[in-house]
């Protein structure tokens, strides 16, 4: 891997020069209560590459809460459909992409990508990304990366990954265009000492979680292994199915969540627009078919789907690791406070 | 930022919300994660609070009913004014007083300056289709009996109070943000206790004092139709000799959308019955709306910078997000205009000029302003018992 050491004047002519051939998109705070979005940066310097984990996924650049598909207005009388189709897009920069939320891309890229059909509206926003990922110095509080394997430093799949040393930053290029545009930029190649400082920075990062991530290296794995085998009683999933308000926000910010539904919105004049939504597993609605038969028409068989999708091994066979990424956000937003880390421990004990 | 901040008005919790815009339509929606009542959480109602649009049935132009009966599309703002003056001049010549029929989704500054248009200007009633007729009722019994028309204490006294006494589990579904405290505050080691009508709330009666403190809530939609409920409920918390200290607090919860105790506080407290309307005003089209001589399409409130109270008297900013279709206008802006035409001198530029003449008139709102709404997550208005420190 070629790696780079930069000055942060460096580092966004960087971010410049990609700001050129791509949209550029990173973490921007909020001014008034200091919440951090992943959005639309019109500047290299508008991103807060140290900001906190964004409160939304970066998901929604590839996958968005609403997406516009096609429109479409039918002509009654002359029986004919006019159809608008998706444009092409500019190809996206995500600058400061936390590991977490690249591992979470990455599971997003099997699902949409990686089977049999390719989803080609997901391919469309993806298309020539350009990803520049952020070592995290130190976990947030809700962060639990360290027990899936994705962070707090990312180790594949980036185009250039950034780790604030001392005095500047590392940059190492994870891909041939990464690589490229730092040897285009004639950047200066890292000493062994500067290398060596990164390896310092992720070991005091990985100090910083707490115990019950550092300690127990089994405090996942071995609840994976009981979901998988369903060595799970029932009980233990309806007591965590009764503290469901069925919200459906930890579908929404898991950053490995694909769930979708697929409806028309029309005006009054006939236009219509098909649209693609996120959905949740853990919503009656959507497990329920014509004849309102539902399978899992219970709420609990519905929270054991969802932490079953995250925790199973089947699910790692399937997108090459869990579907869990340990960011934690669905510890902020759940009323009922089952967040993953929750259910790790109510399945544990 | 395309994230924009704003408040969801789908239930009195008043919980803050991010929406996401394309410049033009609303696209997306977040939690706030420091809102000091729903603290980063929203329910599956506000997960969809950007899925509003309904293009079906949204009204973009003013209709006028003309001499055949026939409502049709004024051809300008100017004439559905004037049309809408003279019926109402012509009804009140006959010695009928005009009704006015709008939505419970105003903002608390279209709903001061509608009422004003109505007792000053027109002389006509409003009617809110969509006021909760329990909540109505809830207030109505508090205010007897306590002298308040709204809650006593903030929705955070639930974080930190010893006993909480819920009325039926309703709770759950109307609000997942205040049932999630409730459990919280039960994990913490409050003692919870769900009640389910008079009989064991005399029970509670002998507990409650003892405790530190006390915290009552309740879905007016369920208790309000019974209005004696609702009497001892407050009769209750009166006797506890808590209220209006810290943990402390007697709260109400309005169930169904809209700016339920904001309008009840700008006096705006007749629900719709069935009386034809001269004049309605809306963002969406309703059946109601049919009988009305005119029609005036108003602004959503994401489309307009406006304030909304929550069932706990937190008077919230929510700013504009997207822009009105072409020639809508908020509401308190088309009452100006109205007023403009029958001669009155109105002279508001700004909503916040209309919020701060609501200010000066409204009980309680005293000292509020939209530049003080819009540091942190609003403010709470003031019972004058309150204010002093008085137990109601």
């Amino acid at each position: 891997m070629s790696v780079f050491a930069v000055s942060k004047e460096v580092l966004m002519t960087v971010i410049q020069e990609l700001g050129k051939t791509h949209e550029l998109h990173g973490p921007r705070v909020d001014r008034a209560s200091g919440q951090v979005f992943f959005e639309r940066a019109g500047a290299a310097e508008d991103i807060a590459l140290e900001a906190e984990l964004p409160s939304m996924p970066p998901k929604e650049l590839f996958f968005p809460q609403v997406d516009r598909l096609l429109k479409y207005r039918y002509d009654s009388a002359a029986r004919s459909v006019e159809l608008t189709r998706l444009g092409q897009e500019r190809p996206k920069a995500l600058i400061g992409l936390r590991p977490c939320d690249l591992a979470a891309i990455q599971c997003l890229d099997r699902f949409f990508l990686g089977q049999e059909y390719v989803d080609e509206v997901y391919r469309t926003h993806r298309r020539k990304s350009f990803i520049v990922t952020y070592t995290c110095n130190e976990p947030a509080r809700q962060c639990f990366c360290v027990c899936f394997h994705t962070g707090p430093a990312a180790e594949e799949g980036f185009d250039l990954n950034v780790t604030r040393l001392a005095s500047g930053y590392l940059l190492e290029a994870g891909s041939e265009q990464g690589r490229a545009l730092a040897v285009g930029l004639g950047l200066r190649p890292a000493t062994e000492e500067q290398r060596m400082e990164k390896e310092r920075v992720v070991e005091r990062s990985i100090a910083l979680f707490p115990e019950k991530a550092t300690g127990n290296k089994a405090w996942a794995s071995r609840v994976m292994n009981r979901v998988t085998t369903g060595f799970v009683k029932p009980e233990v999933w309806e007591e965590i199915g009764k503290k469901c308000f069925e919200c459906g926000g930890c579908s929404y910010v898991c950053p490995t969540c694909s769930c979708f539904n697929v409806e028309d919105a029309c005006g009054a004049e006939g236009e219509c627009e098909r649209l693609r939504t996120w959905d949740s597993c853990s919503l009656e609605s959507y497990t329920r078919m014509a004849g309102d038969h539902n399978p899992r028409k219970l709420v609990e068989d519905r929270r054991n789907k969802r932490f079953f999708c995250k925790l199973s091994y089947s699910q790692s066979k399937k997108y090459l690791r869990p579907g869990c990424v340990g960011c934690g956000r669905c510890v902020w937003v759940c009323p009922g406070d089952i967040g993953l880390p929750s259910v790790v421990e109510q399945v544990k004990s | 930022m395309s994230y924009k901040a704003g408040v969801c008005v789908l239930c009195g919790t008043g919980c803050a919300h991010f929406l996401r815009t394309d410049g033009e339509r609303v696209t997306g929606v977040a939690p706030s994660l420091g809102h000091p009542v729903s603290e980063g959480k929203l329910c599956h109602r506000g997960w969809r609070s950007h899925r509003t649009e309904d293009r079906e049935r949204r009204i973009t132009a003013p209709l006028l009913r003309d001499r055949e009966g026939v409502l049709r599309p004024a051809s300008s703002y100017d004439e559905a004014i004037s049309g809408l003056l003279e019926r109402v001049a012509e009804l009140r010549k006959q010695g009928i007083v005009p009704g006015i029929l709008a939505p419970a989704s105003l903002s608390n500054e279209d709903g001061y300056l509608l009422g004003k248009l109505a007792r000053t200007v027109l002389g006509a009633r409003v009617f809110i289709e969509g006021l909760e007729p329990g909540y109505l009722e809830s207030l109505e019994a508090l205010h007897e009996i306590l002298g308040v028309r709204g809650a006593i204490g903030r929705f955070e006294e639930l974080d930190r109070c010893a006993c909480l006494l819920v009325l039926e589990n309703e709770l759950a579904r109307v609000s997942p943000i205040l049932e999630g405290k409730v459990r919280r505050a039960a994990k913490r080691g409050a003692r919870v206790v769900y009640v389910s009508g008079i009989p064991e709330l005399a029970d509670e009666l002998r507990r409650l004092p003892e405790a530190s403190s006390v915290a009552i809530v309740f879905v007016a939609e369920e208790f309000g139709r019974e209005r004696e409920t609702v009497r001892a409920i407050a009769q209750l918390a009166q006797r506890t000799g808590k209220m209006g200290r810290d943990g402390s607090g007697l709260f109400p919860l309005a169930a169904t959308p809209g700016n339920q105790q904001g309008l009840v506080d700008m006096g705006l407290r007749e629900r719709f019955a069935g009386t034809v309307p001269v004049l309605a005003l809306g963002a969406l089209w309703t059946p109601s709306m049919e009988q009305a001589e005119v029609i005036f399409p108003i602004a959503k409130s994401i489309e307009a910078e406006a304030s909304f109270t929550a069932s706990d008297r937190r008077v919230q900013l929510s700013p504009a997000k997207v822009r009105p279709p072409a020639g809508v206008l908020p509401a308190w802006r088309l009452c100006a205009e109205i007023a403009r035409k029958a001669g009155q001198g109105w002279s508001f530029e700004q909503a916040s000029g209309v919020f701060d003449e609501l200010a000066r008139e409204v009980p309680g709102y005293s000292g509020l302003s939209h530049a003080t709404l819009a540091r942190g997550f609003g403010a709470h208005w003031q019972h004058t018992a309150l204010r002093e420190g008085q137990t109601p």
